[in-house]
């Protein structure tokens, strides 16, 4: 560990808590703001008396200004209580804490599948570039580029689980076996559509990039000079190619991480696989304010900590960046 | 339609190879068993029939208050007291014996909370022994027993801040596994003290509307909740099962003309403000046609609150479609189409106004749509308008189709007592104000007895219907397609509709026929 490694984390962390607290400031106006009443949420088509609708309203402190209950959620929210969501009727932080589980599954899988699944199939593209494997990898990422997660998750489904039914339509496990009961196996099993869907376009951007950085590099001088010093494909592809062609595909795979959050609410929609995404959207449509400034924090948390990622790898993968890093610092 | 053609597909191929043993049930009851919430302190018994938990009294047959876990009721002669003796082998799924301190620490934790139940009118619970428990009101309220219907019973001992997703039961079922917006699978709660179901296990899985009736082809599923507009597709080895149900559409016809409430949101309609347009659309419309044509048949036309199926309701029935006399009770009024577009004027005044339709409820949006065009016939112009709940229910100004009919009047109160008018978003929302049916309803609420109760109530129904403040149209059915042999005994009661739940309410009782 050195110094600047450390003076950079301290500066990224006052990013982060600016960020948090931005967000939390900014989501909990806008729930505020919106026509959306959290009472009538709560009550849908029930009838209450005017006292009980007043009790449920001080329960909830919406009889204060919207700044005070701010200040009251914040003070909270810094002691580690993030409050109960009014229409799950559940502590936000179990509420996170279910959902996330369920989610991290599928979006760690769809991630690392598309991050190593991209790479590859862009080192092939650009080793054999001009060759039928690189036009097929073309074709293919372009294709899929340009195509709708959930046209995607259609026709995967179409294909793998009506046709050929190899894998199961929905669920994230099996009707009417207990959780505890269910197998690692069913599990993946039910995981496996989802994944694939949600991992398939971010595929295709990988694997552009780095097929074009990697022919750029064929192209430079100092891999010309090793060609003719008689170096072969892949030992130059070992030498001088993966580092550089590296730094575009950390890039996009950790800003992945943002779109890969919008990706699932698509997925876990199509796939009625249950997870932060749809909960999300519950909470939007219930004017659920302590529930949707919970998430709105953890997705801050999640994207920084995917871009941070970036940047930490960055100078690792890259002396040059270390370089700057210092002389900036 | 992509989402519905998705969904259908989605449930064509899940089902596949998972059949279930013949004492397990797999069925499907729409979105609201899935969602969780099963916490009667926060309102589960006021959203649907809560068949986790056991309750003070029930609605029992024809709707009539009975005991549940209640062996005698006590009123005091001012109706501030009520004492219920409670039976003496009842359990918690856990085992533990169910007291009256169980029953004082849910009263008290529900009135404490933000709940949907009401339960402001109660001063104290207060446990007397074991097994007796002594109810104090602010005020007489014969509505109170009927409160006792909606609070399940939870226990004082293993209650906790998360109980909505993993209740300790005390009624036929419990819960063994939860798995939100997925499935739940309940099983018989061996320390009931009522009938036991004879089946092991019942899985109750979330179906979208749109998928239903892919799932119920699929063969997977045992009784499955449908659309009225699948109600005649055949489905092989099911038959259709149509239950009669209190909720009864009708439309707030408000009575007063436009104007500001002191919250400053709009009130009132020019238009439904004159009582000829209301008795109008009330005698002129052919309600049997709007069953026909909104519900594809499959409901019963309506006149008043739950179709006169109530105890605490009048039987109010008379003919409608009578066009020529609606057009004369217009004309007398000054309402005449001057300019022959169809829409009759008064004082350039056109007869027309919106009424929304809940845009996830289809029966209420095209019952309004049927509706606008059989006013059409009257030269009334209605404009048929879907819009979300939250915009709907704000309905002082923009009549909407409600939902209405419980086995409880406290509904009644809230929608025709002048005390109601501007107050929580949704009572009253016609602002209708008669000193009779006010008078009416005081003295029902403060009978001790419920059939006198009832008699004021019914008072104060037929008194208010002469001025169609509510417009009634119809009552809905809740279908169902049911695996043969399945045997569903009937409830001895109409039930309240609960968005398809009503089913469950008798599970228990279910069995395979021989």
């Amino acid at each position: 560990m050195n110094k600047s490694l450390l003076k950079y984390l301290s500066g990224s962390l006052t990013r982060m808590l600016l960020l948090l607290a931005s967000a939390s400031t900014l989501s909990f106006f806008l729930v505020t703001a919106s026509p959306m009443d959290t009472v009538d949420a709560f009550l849908d088509e029930v009838n209450v008396s005017d006292e009980q609708r007043a009790h449920i309203e001080e329960q909830w402190d919406l009889d204060k200004p919207p700044l005070q209950r701010y200040l009251i959620w914040a003070k909270h929210a810094l002691h580690g209580d993030l409050g109960r969501s009014v229409s799950l009727h559940q502590p936000v932080a179990s509420v996170l804490r279910e959902r996330f589980k369920a989610s991290l599954l599928l979006m760690g899988t769809a991630w690392t599948l598309s991050g190593a699944l991209g790479f590859l199939l862009g080192v092939a593209a650009g080793m054999y570039r001009g060759s039928w494997i690189d036009k097929v990898i073309k074709t293919f990422s372009l294709v899929l580029a340009s195509t709708p997660t959930f046209w995607i998750g259609l026709l995967v489904l179409v294909v793998f689980a009506v046709e050929l039914r190899w894998f199961p339509l929905g669920l994230s496990i099996p009707i009417g076996h207990l959780a505890s009961e269910v197998t690692w196996g069913e599990r993946l099993h039910h995981l496996v559509l989802p994944a694939l869907t949600l991992s398939i376009t971010g595929v295709a951007n990988i694997a552009l990039h780095t097929r074009q950085k990697l022919i750029d590099v064929l192209e430079s001088e100092y891999v010309i000079f090793a060609r003719a010093r008689g170096e072969t494909l892949g030992q130059i592809l070992r030498r001088h190619g993966l580092r550089n062609i590296a730094l575009p595909a950390v890039t996009l795979q950790c800003a992945s991480v943002s779109e890969l959050f919008g990706g699932s609410v698509l997925a876990e929609k199509v796939f009625s696989y249950p997870g932060l995404g749809a909960t999300a959207v519950e909470a939007g449509l219930h004017a659920d304010a302590p529930l949707l400034m919970g998430i709105a924090l953890f997705s801050v948390l999640f994207v920084f900590a995917g871009n941070l990622s970036a940047n930490l790898i960055y100078g690792f993968v890259d002396p040059q960046i270390r370089e700057g890093g210092r002389s900036n610092v | 339609m992509k989402k519905s053609f998705f969904a259908a597909l989605a449930l064509a191929a899940v089902f596949c190879g998972t059949a279930m043993a013949k004492d397990e049930l797999v069925i499907s009851t729409g979105v609201n068993m899935v969602a969780g919430k099963f916490d009667p302190v926060l309102g589960l018994g006021v959203w649907g029939p809560d068949i986790l938990h056991c309750h003070l009294l029930k609605p029992g047959k024809d709707n009539l208050l009975e005991k549940d876990l209640a062996v005698s009721e006590k009123i005091s002669s001012d109706g501030l007291r009520y004492t219920y003796e409670i039976r003496r082998d009842a359990k918690f799924a856990d085992g533990t014996p169910l007291t009256a301190r169980d029953i004082v620490f849910t009263y008290e934790k529900t009135k404490a909370s933000a709940s949907a139940t009401d339960l402001t009118v109660m001063e104290s619970a207060k446990a007397l022994d074991d097994f007796t428990v002594e109810f104090t009101l602010r005020e007489p309220s014969s509505l109170f027993p009927h409160s006792l219907c909606f609070v399940g019973i939870v226990p004082a001992h293993a209650y906790h801040e998360e109980y909505g997703s993993r209740p300790v039961c005390s009624g036929a079922w419990r819960v063994v596994d939860f798995q939100k917006d997925q499935q739940l699978i309940l099983e018989p709660n061996p320390y009931y003290y009522g009938k036991k179901s004879p089946f092991r296990r019942i899985t109750i899985l979330k179906i979208d509307e749109d998928a239903a009736l892919a799932a119920a082809q699929s063969g997977q599923l045992d009784l499955v909740l449908i659309n009225s507009e699948y109600a005649h597709t055949a489905v092989e080895g099911m038959d259709l099962l149509s239950i009669d149900v209190l909720g009864t559409l009708a439309v707030n016809l408000p009575v007063i003309p436009e104007g500001t409430a002191p919250d400053g949101s709009r009130t009132g309609n020019n238009v439904t403000c004159d009582p000829a347009i209301r008795k109008a659309l009330n005698i002129g419309i052919n309600r049997r046609q709007l069953v026909e044509r909104a519900l594809n048949g499959m409901g019963t036309p309506a006149c008043s609150i739950g179709g006169g199926t109530l105890p605490w309701a009048a039987h109010i029935d008379f003919k409608d479609n009578r066009v020529e006399e609606a057009k004369k009770l217009l004309e007398d009024a000054g309402w005449k189409d001057t300019n022959g577009d169809g829409i009759r004027e008064k004082n350039g005044l056109k007869a027309e106004f919106t009424i929304t339709g809940r845009s996830n409820d289809l029966d209420r949006y095209n019952t309004v749509v049927a509706l606008a065009d059989n006013a059409k016939a009257l030269g009334i112009r209605i404009i048929a308008k879907s819009a979300p709940w939250v915009e709907c229910r704000k309905a002082r100004a923009v009549p909407t189709c409600w939902s209405l009919g419980a086995p409880s009047p406290t509904d009644f109160r809230l929608y025709y007592h002048s005390s109601n008018i501007n107050k929580a978003v949704i009572n009253n929302p016609a602002s209708y104000s008669n000193p009779e049916v006010d008078a009416f309803i005081d003295q029902a609420m403060s009978a001790t007895d419920q059939s006198a109760a009832n008699v004021f109530w019914r008072k104060a129904e037929i008194r208010a219907a002469e001025d169609v403040p509510i417009l009634y149209i119809s009552r809905p059915q809740n279908n169902y397609l049911v695996r043969k042999g399945l045997r569903i005994p009937p409830l001895n009661k109409i039930p309240v509709r609960n968005q398809g739940l009503t089913v469950i309410e008798n599970m228990n009782e279910w069995s395979w026929d021989d």
